[in-house]
This record gives C-alpha cells, structure tokens and sequence, in this order.
C-alpha cells in the first residue's frame, strides 16, 4: 500500500522553518487585516484544530468516522453551559470540554472497535445524525435551550489591552492552536504515533509485535473527540451561540471533506483543509446565487481530481519533484498571497459618505440580507431572488427618492455560524447600511446581539418566532410575519368558541417553528389546555409523517392542528383522510398554500380546512382576476421568470420588499440607521399591494410586531372562503 | 390492535421506499466497494426526468421505462467519466467526490425544477380492496415492484455470465482482469444497475412522499443503515433491512420512546446489532488470510 507522506518522510526533521514562517504571519495577519478577516481567520484556526483531531482518527489510525461534528457540537455545548448557566470563565471552558470530549470519545471508541470499515462509518453517523435530535429532547432543554440554543457573551481582551475583541480571540485561538499542533507533533512522530499508523495498515502485525491494539484505537478515539471537542468549544466562544442548527450532519460531512481535501495523515494537512472549507463555499455562493451547492461540488471534484492526495500530498509531491529544499516556500507564498489579496479586498472597500451612515450616499443605499441558497433549507432561497428582483424593479423605475438599492444578499447555508460569518461580512465589509429580510429564526438569534451591539437595523426578518418584538432589550430587531404564538392563539379561541368540548390531536415539526405554535396554542387555550390529548413532533429528515397521523387517530382526537411544513402538512391531511380520519383540521398559515400543499394534498381531501391568511393568495384562483395580483404575476414574469407563480414565498417576498422600500420612502434624504429604525416603528395602517383588505401593519417604539392580525377562512374544495372579522389586534 | 395494524402497515410501506434504496446502495458496493452517498441524489434527479416527461405528455409506462433506460446511462456516465479518473484513489477521496455529486445533484434540481413540492402519479388503482384498505394499492404494488426487482437482481447475479463477470470483479479485479474480464465496464455496469434501481425506487416514493429536492435526503440515512443491517454485499438482506427498519421506527415510537427520539434510538438499536453480528444479519463474513 502507499504510505501516506508523513510515515515514508519518518519523524525526520522538525519541520522548524515552517513554524517560524507561519507564526510570524500569523502574529502580522490581525494587524494587516480587518476585524471581519481576523474573525474568519480565527475560524480556519478552530476548523484546523476539529481537523487535526479527525485526522489522527481518521487519517493516522484508520477509523472512519461521519459523525466528528458530533464532538464539535458536545464541546460547544460545554463551553455555552458553563459560561451562561455557571458563570465560569471563558478560558476555563476549554479544559473542561477538553475531559469531557475525551471521556464520550474514549467511551464510544470502546464499541466502535468491534466495527471496521463502513459499520463504524455506520456508527459514528449515527452519532452525528442523533446528536442534533438530543439537543433538542425536551427533558434536556432547561440545560440545552432546546431549539433556540444558548447566547453567550463575547470576553474582552484581559488586562485592558489595546486590541479589539476579535483580535484578542484570535490570539487566545492562536495560542491554544499552536499547543493543539505541538502536542499532536510529539503524539504522533512519537511511539504512540508509531502505534496508530501500525495498526492502520497492518493491525496483526501491529498486534504480534506487543501494540495494546484495544487502547490504542479507543485512546486515539478518545483524543480525536478531545480535539475537536476543544475546537468546538472555541468555535462556540467566537460565534457567541450555539443551537442545534449549527451542529447538522453537513458539518460532520464537511470535516471528512476538510481532511480529505487538506491531505490524510498530515498535520499541515488540517490548515489548508480549514482554509478549503472556511471560504471556498463562501466563494461558491459569490459565483452563483442560483445553484451555489453545484458550484461547490465541482470544485470538490475538482480538487480531488488536482490533487488526489490532498493539498499537504500535492504540496509534498511539489517539493520532491523540484528538489525543494522544505515546504515553507510553497505555504509562505500561499499565506502571503491571501493575506495580500485580502489586503486588496480591504483597500477596495469604499470610504463612506459624511451625510449618511454608512450604505448610504446621494446614489445609492446598501442593503445586505442573509439567506440559504445552499443547504437543507434552500427552498426558502427564492425569498431573497424575488427581493432581488423587486429592488431591481424598483432601480428601474428610478429607485427611492433618486437612489439606487444596492442588494447584497449571502448565502448561509442555513448554519448560525457562517449566519454570524455573512452578517459581519455585509456589515464591516460591505458597509451595508441595514440588513433586511434575514431568514431563519437560528440564523436571527446567532446575529441579533452583534447587530444590536453595532446599531444596524435587523429589519423585518423572516421568522415568525415571538422573540424579535422586544424593543427594549433590541432596540435594532424587528420582525414582519404574524407571531406563530398570535395565530396559534386566534385558532384556540376559535376552537373554544365553536367546540368546548373539543379533543385536539397536535403534529408539529420539531423546532422553534412547530414549538413556538404549540406553546400559543397552550396559552390560547389556558385552563382548558388539557383538550390537548396528544401533540407529535416529527423531524424534518423523516421521509413521512404517517406513524404520527396513525397515532393521532389512535388518540381519538376530533380536532386536528397541522403544524407543519408544505411537504409535510400534505401528507399529514392526505394520510388522515386515506385512513378515514375526519377531524376539523387547523392548517398552519405557512403551510396554507393551495398549490403546494392542499392540490398535492388532494382538494377534495381538504374540504372544511380551516387556516387563515394575510395576504391574497396568488396560486388561488379566487384571486386570479385581482390587479395586484395581476400586477405581481406581471412583476415575476418580467423580473424573476425562472420563479415559480405557484409558490407562496414568492408572494411573501414581495410584500416584504414592499414594507422595506415603504420605510426607505419615509426616511426620506435622512437615511441613517437610527432614522430607519424610527420610520419603521412608525408604520400607521400602511398595507402592501397584496394584503387582504382589513389587515394593516402598525408599528410604534414599544410595538415592533407589524403585523398582528389575520383573517380566518376555510378552504371549501377549490378555494380559501374568508369567514368572520379580522381577528387579534 | 387496529392502530397497531396500521403503524405496522406503514412502517412496511416506508420501509419499501428504504429496501429499494438500500438496494441501490448495495449494487454499487457489489462492484466497487463503494458506498456511493450520491445515490439518493441521483434518484431523486431521475425521478425529476420521469416528471418532466409525464409533464410532457408521456404515457406513465413509457415515461417509466424511458426513465430507467436513461438513468443507466446516466449512472454509466458518471462512472466512467467522473468516478473512472480517481479510481485508484484513497476510498475517502472517492467519498469527496461523491459528496461532491450529491450537492451538484441537489442543487442543480431545485434550480432547474424549483422547490415546490410537485405530485408524481402512481401507476396502481386508488383502491386496494385488501385488508379493509389498510394498505393502499400503491403500498403493495412498490413492495411487490421491490421484490420483483431484487429476485431479477439476483437471478442476473447468480445465473447470468454477466452476473458472473461482476462477482469476479468484486471479488478480485486483477485476476478478473487476467481472465479477460472488462473491469472498467463492469464497474459501469455496477453504477448503470444502481442509478436504474434507484429511478424505480424514487418514482415509487414520490407518490408517497412528494417530489422535491430533499426528498431523499432523509431517505439516505434509513437506506444507509438499512443496508448494513442486512449485510452490504447481500441484496436480499438490504431488502429485508429496509423493512426492518421502517417497522421498527414506527413501533419504537409509536410504543417506546415517542417520535423525538425514533430515529436515533433506531439508530443506536441497528449499531447494537452490528456489535454482535458485524458484518450484518446476511452479511458474508469477511475471513481474512494473514
């Protein structure tokens, strides 16, 4: 078998010259570059450390495992418990996530040594598929903070230094990189390290020749879950949050495609493996908004094609081939290379304008917005291409009081950690003047103290989650939808009017979405809250849902609410009426599309459905002849052709960018960030094209929730038929 | 007892959706020792062309057919071309590569088709008129259509001279080489087999599930250890694999744990398995000569 480099190249050579070139450009970097790079670089330095640690198990030992994120995820959760619930210090957590990482390591690695090959891939996926649903598990979401995750406050510098917060981290993960790196050097070119690549390549051999084949796999284990464990307890610090979103399988995938990339048994294998998977997807969603995940994989392809061996292997192969003397060359020509491109990136920001805040001049005004073209939720992805394009409309026709919109939209894969990423890239770099329409109520979390720390306006983001109207606390946080709590609400109260006697069967998804509903529906229903007789959740990596909706009716409810995603709430009413249960159903609003969910649903399946509404429905044909209807599908032929007239975001969208231009109206020629947020805490009866007659947005300083009223309907076999007043406030 | 019946009854017919998954999964391992993440991908792709040619105006079996034909080669393609130049490279090499096709997959479907949830017909009645109706016709027509499937598998596998080329070759391509076999286009073959079976599997899940980018996403996971459990180099045992697993999630959380936690303690319960039977339930033991 070929020997992987660093076994035929032997312990040699201290590899000094490397180290010295690294650390000084390391020490430069933060002073070179701004406050957003040093955060990013900051990130390759803790991706390099998860790295390291995977690839002593993985590379050095020969243990596969897809599921290191796990030890990412129990490393940051450590740290986030710690610091929030006990008040420990910082830098205290990494030892503690340390022992922990290397005991839940240690422990799992003691089964793992019965499986080789693909079983213990098996395994450790399913630590990695696992880990997200435990941190959600309700029994332990008073430690945990269940779908909502944990923020943490970021340290300053000790003893008053100079240097800016993101700075000061970066040297703190600096320093415990280079101990990570040192003492994986001396483990590895040591006896021990002798150990692991003996048994990877020859376990009997290994095992004749007196190597403890049992410890060694399952110690090795153990320090592999210990370093990534440590990373991700930096990572943790640095992000200031941590929630189940941020710990999916893609991350444990995206460590393997690190190492593989980087180079198998490599130490300096992990830095440039980190340096692949910190920017190249940031530079795949910079090439195309449309299909950045297929972007992506043709660079990975490409890679793997370039350099088989990984980046340390071509890197090796470089240096035998042209006699180089050692491999700092090379690497010192790559970090001074980035460090000068990003020095140009930093010299080409533009200098801002004296009369407004920044992202915002006589021309032109800057809007940045988060979104995930890339990842499990890219179907919400078309929300930022028809703001896009409502903008461009708007540029068009002459832009707001003679200023073009610029719209910088990023992809964040729907990960809260590259959220932070992006919205400090939009925020440092591109000098935005506000960030508009961000997605995701993780995503929202992950940013809202550092734009409420920096005074961007957050502005009428895309979560109906109950937690943006709090403008004492976030002064720079607004929402737009309905709350999830004020429409489940409204349906208790319907419920309690029309059947007293009701018993009600609940299937909601299993995040802050699905919880936030039931909780209002709790609330709603105050003393008579025992009419729940069963709420089901259901993960959304689940191929169906018709356990849950067997169950439901099992439970003998005749009240039925569809908390659910579109797929998802399709199935539910198409499984419910095949098996011949016929409750009042309560449809979830985002789930009330009539195209996307009751027409896949079956129509006639639907009758009696009752949801409610907000804005006309344009896949309706109710709606069909209605101008503003008219009038949008007008708009997404001309701007947006490849959007599909079928799905409901589409709609949304545009009247979020109608609320935005709205408020950018209003705040006239005094465009500065505290202006935006006054006009936009002063919306009186303003409505978008689309909204139903009698729903209207009002905003007030104490009031951040634009939208706190919905009509009810009920859906009769071809159309939504409105009934009753508007309800709610 | 009724509502046992029907979490029993829908835990067969997910796990139908995993058998024929599973399968797929199985028949690139057969050949190539690979698992191929990108097969759940690749399915819900073809599903999407199958789609396309409904939309088009294709009668259900000659869209079907037509599907299946072009996901061979599809899949034939990709071996040769994609995969061929790192065939020699470390299997996690070739594991980036195949992320790197299911992202392309993925991302490229919900670009060109969009993320709407769409209907895909079935091919059987909309009554079964068996068991009450427990189970609907097209829960019984997939599973029959799976077991069709696997018992074809295998008979082209045991009895064909083909079949026989492609034992070799997983057994040991340089001697097949010697003899004469054509390695390279037996892997092919191994992938053109795979993608076809997993045409048939996503156009028998998306009446069930819904086409959509993601749908098999998910589906992935289950096929992956449904596979294992039934031994990965045993078609038969990916089947019953499947089922097992879409039983035993239902019934786990149905009766045990409730849903929050189904997966993963199907998961732990599947891993506990492989710990005392580690090649799988059907699995041949690997005996290695020292």
């Amino acid at each position: 078998m070929n020997l992987p480099p660093s076994t035929a190249n032997g312990a040699s050579r201290r590899p000094v010259g490397i180290v010295i070139a690294l650390a000084l450009v390391a020490t430069a970097l933060p002073f070179a570059v701004s406050n957003y790079h040093t955060f990013q670089f900051t990130q390759v330095m803790i991706y390099a450390i998860a790295l390291l640690g995977l690839n002593m198990l993985t590379g050095y030992n020969g243990q596969i495992s897809l599921g290191h994120g796990a030890f990412f995820a129990i490393g940051a959760y450590v740290a986030a418990i710690l610091m929030e619930r006990f008040g420990v210090p910082y830098w205290a957590t990494l030892p503690a996530a340390a022992v922990v990482c290397l005991v839940a390591g240690f422990l799992f690695g003691l089964p793992a040594l019965r499986l080789e090959g693909l079983y213990l891939s098996l395994a450790t996926f399913a630590l990695g598929v696992a880990l997200p649903q435990l941190l959600k598990y309700k029994h332990l979401e008073s430690w945990t903070g269940g779908v909502q995750g944990i923020v943490i406050v970021k340290p300053n510098p000790p003893f008053n230094l100079p240097v800016s917060q993101d700075v000061w981290l970066y040297f703190f993960t600096l320093g415990v990189a280079l101990l990570m790196f040192l003492l994986a050097w001396n483990l590895l070119h040591g006896r021990i390290g002798r150990a692991m690549i003996a048994i990877r390549d020859q376990p009997i051999a290994a095992e004749a020749m007196g190597v403890n084949l049992a410890l060694t796999k399952s110690l090795t284990f153990g320090v592999s879950a210990m370093y990534t464990g440590v990373a991700g307890a930096l990572g943790a610090i640095v992000v200031q949050f941590v929630a189940p979103d941020s710990f999916t399988l893609f991350l444990s995938i995206t460590f393997l495609i690190g190492i593989v990339i980087g180079g198998l048994s490599s130490i300096s294998g992990a830095i440039y493996g980190a340096i692949f998977i910190q920017f190249v997807p940031n530079l795949a969603g910079d090439i195309s908004k449309a299909a950045p995940w297929a972007i992506y994989g043709v660079f990975l392809i490409g890679f793997v094609y370039a350099v088989p061996g990984g980046i340390a292997g071509g890197l090796q192969r470089l240096r035998a081939r042209y006699r180089l003397p050692f491999g700092p060359g090379i690497a010192l020509a790559v970090a001074t290379a980035t460090v000068a491109v990003l020095l140009m990136m930093r010299l080409a920001a533009p200098e801002s304008g004296k009369k407004y805040d920044p992202g915002a001049s006589d021309t032109e005004i800057k809007i940045g917005n988060i979104m995930p073209y890339s990842g499990p939720a890219s179907a919400w992805g078309t929300i930022g291409r028809t703001e896009a394009a409502y903008f461009r409309m708007i540029n068009e026709q002459g832009g707001i009081n003679g200023r073009k919109i610029t719209f910088i939209s990023l992809d964040d894969g729907y990960s809260p950690p590259k959220t932070v990423e992006a919205a400090r890239r939009l925020v440092e770099q591109e000098q935005v003047l506000l960030l508009f329409g961000t997605l995701g109520t993780a995503p929202n979390f992950a940013i809202r103290k550092y734009v409420n720390a920096k005074k961007v306006p957050q502005m009428f983001l895309s979560s109906g989650s109950r937690h943006w109207n709090d403008p004492a606390h976030f002064p720079w946080t607004m929402g737009l939808l309905p709350e999830y709590r004020t429409e489940a609400k409204i349906y208790a109260a319907h419920v309690l009017q029309t059947m007293p006697e009701a018993r009600i069967g609940v299937l909601y998804q299993n995040d802050d979405y699905g919880k936030d509903y039931l909780d209002g529906l709790k609330e709603g229903l105050g003393p008579k809250a025992g009419l729940i007789v069963a709420a089901l959740s259901y993960e959304t990596s689940a191929p169906t849902v018709d356990s849950q909706i067997v169950q439901l009716k099992a439970s003998g409810a005749n009240v039925f609410f569809n908390i659910a995603g579109t797929k998802f709430a399709a199935q539910a009413i198409r499984k419910a009426y095949d098996i011949g249960w016929r409750p009042v159903q309560y449809l979830a609003l985002p789930a009330s599309s009539v195209s996307s969910v009751l027409t896949p649903a079956g129509r006639e399946k639907s009758v009696g459905i009752i949801s409610s509404c907000v804005i006309k429905d344009p896949t309706s044909p109710q709606w069909a002849d209605d101008p503003a209807v008219r009038e949008w599908v007008a708009f997404m032929q001309k701007y947006y052709p490849e959007g599909s007239l079928t799905d409901i975001f589409n709609a949304n969208a545009y009247g979020s960018a109608q609320v935005m231009v709205q408020v950018l109206r209003q705040a006239g020629d005094v465009l500065t960030r505290e202006n935006i947020m006054r006009q936009a805490a002063n919306l009186k009866d303003f409505q978008t094209s689309l909204t139903l007659p009698g729903i209207k947005m009002n905003t007030s300083p104490t009031d951040y929730a634009p939208l706190e009223s919905l009509q009810l309907m009920r859906f009769d076999g071809k159309n939504w038929v409105l009934f009753g007043e508007v309800m709610g406030n | 007892m009724e509502s046992f019946l029907q979490q029993l009854i829908a835990g067969l017919a997910t796990g139908g959706i995993y058998a024929s998954v599973a399968l797929a999964l199985v028949m690139i391992y057969q050949t190539t020792h690979h698992v191929s993440f990108a097969q759940g991908e690749i399915a819900m792709f073809s599903t999407y062309l199958a789609w396309a040619m409904l939309q088009a105006g294709l009668p259900y079996w000659v869209a079907f057919f037509l599907t299946v034909v072009l996901s061979f080669t599809l899949g034939v393609l990709i071996e040769r071309v994609i995969v061929r130049p790192v065939e020699n490279a470390p299997v996690l090499s070739v594991v980036v590569v195949f992320i790197g096709l299911l992202v392309i997959f993925n991302s490229l479907a919900g670009w060109i088709f969009t993320y709407t949830i769409k209907t895909f017909p079935s091919p059987f009645p909309k009554q079964s008129g068996f068991a009450g109706n427990l189970i609907s016709a097209h829960d019984l027509g997939a599973i029959g259509v799976t077991l069709t499937v696997v018992t074809l598998l295998w008979a082209f596998i045991r009895f064909t001279s083909l079949g026989l080329a492609l034992r070799a070759v997983a057994q040991n391509p340089a001697s097949s080489k010697l003899v004469g076999i054509r390695v390279g286009w037996i892997l092919a073959l191994g992938w053109g087999l795979a993608s076809a079976i997993g045409a048939i599997a996503g156009m028998l899940a998306a009446p069930v599930v819904y086409l959509d980018p993601g749908m098999m996403s998910g589906i992935l996971i289950y096929a992956f250890a449904a596979a294992l459990i039934g031994g990965i180099d045993s078609p038969g045992g990916a089947v019953f694999g499947g089922f097992l697993v879409g039983v035993l999630e239902n019934l786990l959380g149905t009766y045990v744990i409730g849903n929050e936690l189904k997966l993963s303690v199907a998961l732990v319960l599947i891993v506990g398995v492989l710990l005392v039977r580690p090649s799988g339930l059907f699995g041949r033991v690997q005996v290695k000569r020292v």
